[in-house]
């Protein structure tokens, strides 16, 4: 398990989370993947976190706690990452509601009236 | 070490093997008929990076993953599909399937090329003991011990303690030291602006949620006839 | 790997008995296992299926005890004898429930979802068994003191509900997914006031994990904080759906709930996930607010735990005896309206408090007996009017503003419809 490996993984499910929002047609199937998207991205921040040792290490071998505040600061954008898509998630499932509500459907292709 | 199967070996496996759980469910995700399946694959996916973030040592995302992707997103996603029913059509993929493939196939390849040809700085040191036990807190609370505000290297620097056996341990496995407070002094020292923005946010998109979903209560049908 | 572990004495001493030449055990001064050196890894499978599985066992004999137990309790409550027939006192007629439930028909409904179908028992059931992990319930009795603890507590109930929706939504019953609804909006709602209300208990204790948590308690928090207590014991109530809150399988709408179409062993499987979980529900009460294992001296530490968790379930199920079931409005609005304000008075309060005892000189995160009996005093001071308030504000209104009586919208016989009757004959 290296950054790489990891790097790796999480693009991967980057990737399948892109071809979710780009092939599907029901609105709840692209909230899925947009959530597949988010947690790659998580694991992106949270890897960079754990494989940047503070860089008091490369020299003299003395840490400040700075350093240390600096490394965890990956683990914090991924707390605010996953408040935000939690709330988007909300929020999209609410809009998917009022459609269903006015149009009796979940499809995004059925919803194209700005298009004409 | 005698106990001769070591930390890194078990973490290998075990992130491998739960990566590929977890790409499996993400792809049943994205291709399963029956939408209701497909939530609770991804409920499962979401367990699955759960997982690889404990064996990234980051155990508060890690909890904080399950309480709000699996014990909110999937179930609220669940319950609108159960609310909406309108499943008979089921999740069926548009035309621009190929294009879709395409694309996203491009982008891995891209993410994948820039991972593994960038000269990460200090990669090298992963297997570090000192790196990781500076990324789990540990050294802060050596920092504690000492009490002269500098963090004493356990094992290069110019010891004034002794390494002791418990924190060599901690060292090397790293799984279970606490980086769980620092995160909070973060959240409320460095990073009060965004996280009351975060704040914010949520409490906008709640109100958000509401007025959508207030509605007009005037139908007919509404009062079940009696 | 093993030496993370070997910080946790119950692993430890299971561990050091079997694995010889491992290098710390013999640190920690214990004598070679019985096992030959290199096959260290057997060892550590082995020690970890034996932890599994005492407290696994243990578990679902707490489920058996505690199904015989609510029986015979409610039978007094109501006057009647209760079971008495198989085993002492009746003591083996869940046992005998429990084989006579294996040996059913395992029937799946022919427009049931399999998969799903065959799913739910088991996503119910592993949420509920992994609390027992981080419980301590002894000194040094844990099998897994992880840091975050409380967090992951409430991480792993919250995944129920997905287990009652895939269980409701599977068998394409309309009664089933009317209770899955019900069990999803109840759940959901609950969990905001159950996790706040740990926070005022966070403050004081500066601590995620459970023994942390232990170790702060020189007084049990019921008495330091009252209002998170209330507010905590009726949301775990509210998610195990126990009897206030129990509209999820109200018999006399829903017949079972989402246990409708299920049978034979996963029927029995699932309703070992939810008694097992009043148990689960006791324990963290016991754990977080009656201070756990820790008593006075002669009677060793897994008693107290086990007394207390046997009187937390006491109360639940004499509130079960008591009251009755509310309607799935009431029950939002209480969660809502009443119990999220009363978290967020005990939260402010908390603050304050700790912000203005805490030393910051000092370590900080701990206070001392005194302090906490300060707080205590304080935060009884603000619940009385607290509840009171919230409970005048929730008070059942009268069904017309203005107090003219309109009759609802069902045909409802009056005395004259009566009259009318009679003139007609």
């Amino acid at each position: 398990m290296t950054l790489e490996h990891v790097l790796l993984v999480s693009g991967i499910i980057f990737a399948i989370g892109l071809y979710g929002v780009l092939s599907r047609r029901n609105t709840i199937s692209l909230l899925m993947s947009l959530e597949l998207m988010f947690n790659a991205v998580v694991i992106a921040a949270v890897a960079f976190s754990r494989f940047t040792p503070p860089a008091g290490l490369a020299d003299g071998g003395i840490v400040t706690a700075n350093e240390v505040r600096a490394a965890l600061t990956g683990h914090v954008l991924a707390v605010f990452i996953i408040a935000v898509a939690a709330a988007e998630s909300a929020l999209a499932l609410a809009l998917i509601f009022a459609l269903y509500r006015t149009k009796e459907t979940v499809e995004i292709t059925d919803v194209a009236e700005m298009r004409r | 070490m005698n106990d001769a199967f070591t930390a890194s070996g078990i973490v290998s496996a075990a992130f491998w093997l739960t990566s590929l759980l977890t790409i499996a469910a993400a792809i049943m995700v994205v291709t399963l008929h029956d939408i209701f399946k497909a939530a609770v694959f991804l409920a499962l996916s979401f367990v699955g990076v759960a997982v690889i973030f404990f064996l990234l040592n980051a155990e508060f995302v890690g909890v904080v993953q399950i309480l709000v992707y699996v014990g909110a997103v999937s179930i609220l996603i669940a319950f609108s599909i159960m609310m909406i029913s309108d499943v008979s059509h089921g999740s069926q993929p548009n035309r621009g399937r190929y294009v879709a493939v395409t694309v996203s196939a491009l982008v891995l390849a891209a993410i994948a090329v820039v991972a593994y040809n960038t000269n990460w700085t200090l990669n090298s040191s992963l297997e570090d003991p000192n790196a990781i036990a500076g990324l789990t807190g540990q050294f802060l609370e050596e920092e504690y011990a000492s009490g002269d505000g500098r963090i004493v290297d356990l094992y290069a620097g110019d010891t004034t303690t002794a390494p002791s056996e418990w924190a060599l341990q901690r060292a090397q496995t790293g799984v279970l030291a606490d980086s769980t407070p620092t995160i909070g002094g973060l959240l409320v020292r460095e990073f009060v602006l965004p996280f009351e923005t975060i704040g914010l946010v949520i409490v906008a998109s709640l109100i958000g949620g509401l007025a959508l979903m207030r509605g007009r209560r005037n139908e007919p049908e509404a009062r079940g006839g009696g | 790997m093993t030496d993370g572990f070997l910080d946790n004495s119950l692993f430890r001493n299971i561990y050091c008995y079997i694995a010889g030449g491992s290098d710390g055990c013999a640190v920690r001064g214990y004598d070679a296992g019985f096992l030959p050196s290199g096959l260290e890894w057997l060892a550590f499978a082995i020690t970890a299926f034996v932890l599994a599985n005492i407290f696994i066992n243990g578990a679902l004999g707490g489920v058996l005890a505690l199904i015989w137990g609510e029986r015979r309790i409610l039978a007094r409550f109501q006057n009647r004898v209760g079971p008495n027939r198989w085993g002492p006192m009746g003591s083996l007629t869940s046992v005998a429930d429990a084989i006579k439930t294996m040996f059913k028909e395992d029937i799946v409904p022919d427009q049931a979802d399999r998969f799903l179908f065959n799913l739910a028992p088991v996503i119910m059931v592993v949420p509920v068994l992994l609390v027992f992990a981080v419980i301590p319930v002894g000194i040094g009795t844990v099998v897994a003191d992880i840091n975050v603890g409380l967090l992951f507590v409430i991480a792993v109930t919250s995944a129920s509900g997905l287990a009652i929706a895939m269980a409701a939504w599977s068998s394409s019953n309309r009664i089933a997914i009317f209770s899955g609804l019900r069990a999803v909006a109840l759940l959901v709602s609950y969990e905001i006031p159950m996790a706040l209300s740990l926070v005022g208990v966070l403050m004081i204790t500066g601590t995620l994990s459970m023994s942390g948590t232990i170790a702060a308690q020189d007084i049990p928090f019921i008495i330091v904080q009252p209002l998170g207590f209330l507010v905590f014991f009726l949301a775990s109530l509210a998610e195990m759906s126990r009897t206030p809150f129990d509209l999820t399988e109200a018999e006399s709408e829903l017949a079972a709930g989402h246990l409708n179409d299920y049978s034979s062993m996963k029927f029995g499987v699932l309703f070992l996930a939810e008694w097992a979980a009043t148990i689960a529900g006791a324990a963290i009460i016991t754990t977080v607010f009656l201070s756990g294992w820790r008593g006075f001296e002669p009677i060793p530490s897994h008693l107290w735990f086990a007394g207390k968790v046997v009187a937390v379930l006491f109360v639940i199920i004499w509130i079960r005896a008591t009251w009755p079931r509310l309607r799935i409005d009431q029950v939002l609005n209480l969660a809502w309206k009443g119990l999220f304000e009363l978290t967020m008075i005990n939260l402010i309060v908390t603050a304050i408090l700790t912000a203005a005892m805490s030393d910051l000189e000092a370590d900080g995160s701990m206070f001392s007996r005194g302090e906490l009996l300060i707080m205590a005093a304080v935060n009884w001071i603000v619940f009385f009017p607290s509840v009171y308030l919230i409970g005048k504000l929730l008070a059942a209104k009268p069904y017309n503003k203005d107090g003219s009586e309109d009759l609802p919208d069902y045909p409802v016989a009056t005395e004259q419809d009566a009259a009318l009757e009679g003139a007609a004959d």
